[in-house]
């Protein structure tokens, strides 16, 4: 039988990725688009596109497997939802600074290069 | 299986985890990464880039598993470390996150030198052969 403290985590650990893949989803093409127009070199837009899906899925598996799940096996069904809760705090966070650094990355990129291509 | 024999795979098994993450990590990058360093001024520039990298990536998923230690919170003798599973599963669940966080703190500092080499490239020929634009063709038009 399986462990309400591991089916606890492997709950969190698939809402996780799917967080990741819905990111990936919504920003992945414009991201793409936006690298071509401005880098215009396609290996830095792969080079920026991988590197934005390994920070994204790296940061949110950290933050998945550091929470405990060591309730007790009399633990109530909200006490497993307010851990996934406390997993899914973390994931969004640390996701937040990410998009927040690779914001900024890309504002550092269009301000340097469009100029510079345009000229 | 005892705690004792537990802590070792799980010890040795978690390192050779997080290593190849950042293989996984450096197979991922490594061809669009050596593309982009062909666009440096310097070729010996780009060559000291690219050993760089593997290194650079791989690193730090260790530094980050080495740097989770088993002792503190009460536990410091070695049997009360192994006293309990629940906590060398903690242990182990600590140095994967720390060490994955590293791989992306390494993998957000290379974008940034990727930044920097892409701002500073050198122009490529078609760049070079772009023709001049009309503000210009009038200031060197020839006077009626």
């Amino acid at each position: 039988m399986i462990s309400h403290n591991l089916l606890g985590f492997s709950a969190l650990f698939l809402i996780s990725i799917g967080i990741v893949l819905v990111l990936y989803g919504l920003l992945g093409s414009s991201l793409r688009n936006l690298l071509n127009h401005t880098i215009r070199v396609p290996a830095g837009t792969t080079f920026y596109v991988r590197t934005f899906f390994i920070c994204l899925v790296f940061v949110v598996l950290s933050q998945a497997v550091s929470t405990r799940f060591d309730l007790k096996p009399e633990a109530h069904f909200m006490e497993y939802v307010w851990r996934v809760g406390d997993g899914l705090e973390n994931v969004f966070r640390d996701s937040f600074w990410i998009l927040l650094t690779y914001a900024g990355l890309l504002t550092i990129l269009v301000a340097v290069l469009k100029p510079k291509h345009d000229k | 299986m005892t705690n004792e024999q537990y802590l070792i795979v799980s010890y040795f098994l978690v390192a050779v985890v997080l290593i190849g993450m950042g293989f996984f990590t450096y197979l991922l990058l490594r061809k669009s990464f050596a593309s982009v360093t062909e666009e440096t001024r310097s070729r010996n520039f780009a060559r000291v880039l690219r050993r760089l990298f593997p290194a650079s990536i791989i690193l730090p998923a260790l530094v980050g598993f080495l740097s989770v230690t088993y002792h503190g919170c009460g536990k410091d003798s070695y049997a009360s470390i192994i006293a309990s599973r629940s906590f060398l599963m903690e242990v182990n669940q600590r140095q994967i996150s720390t060490g994955l966080t590293w791989i992306v703190l390494s993998v957000v500092v290379w974008g940034i030198v990727v930044a920097l080499v892409l701002a500073t490239r050198r122009p490529t020929a078609v760049e070079n052969d772009r023709p001049p634009k009309d503000k210009d063709r009038l200031t060197t038009g020839s006077s009626k």
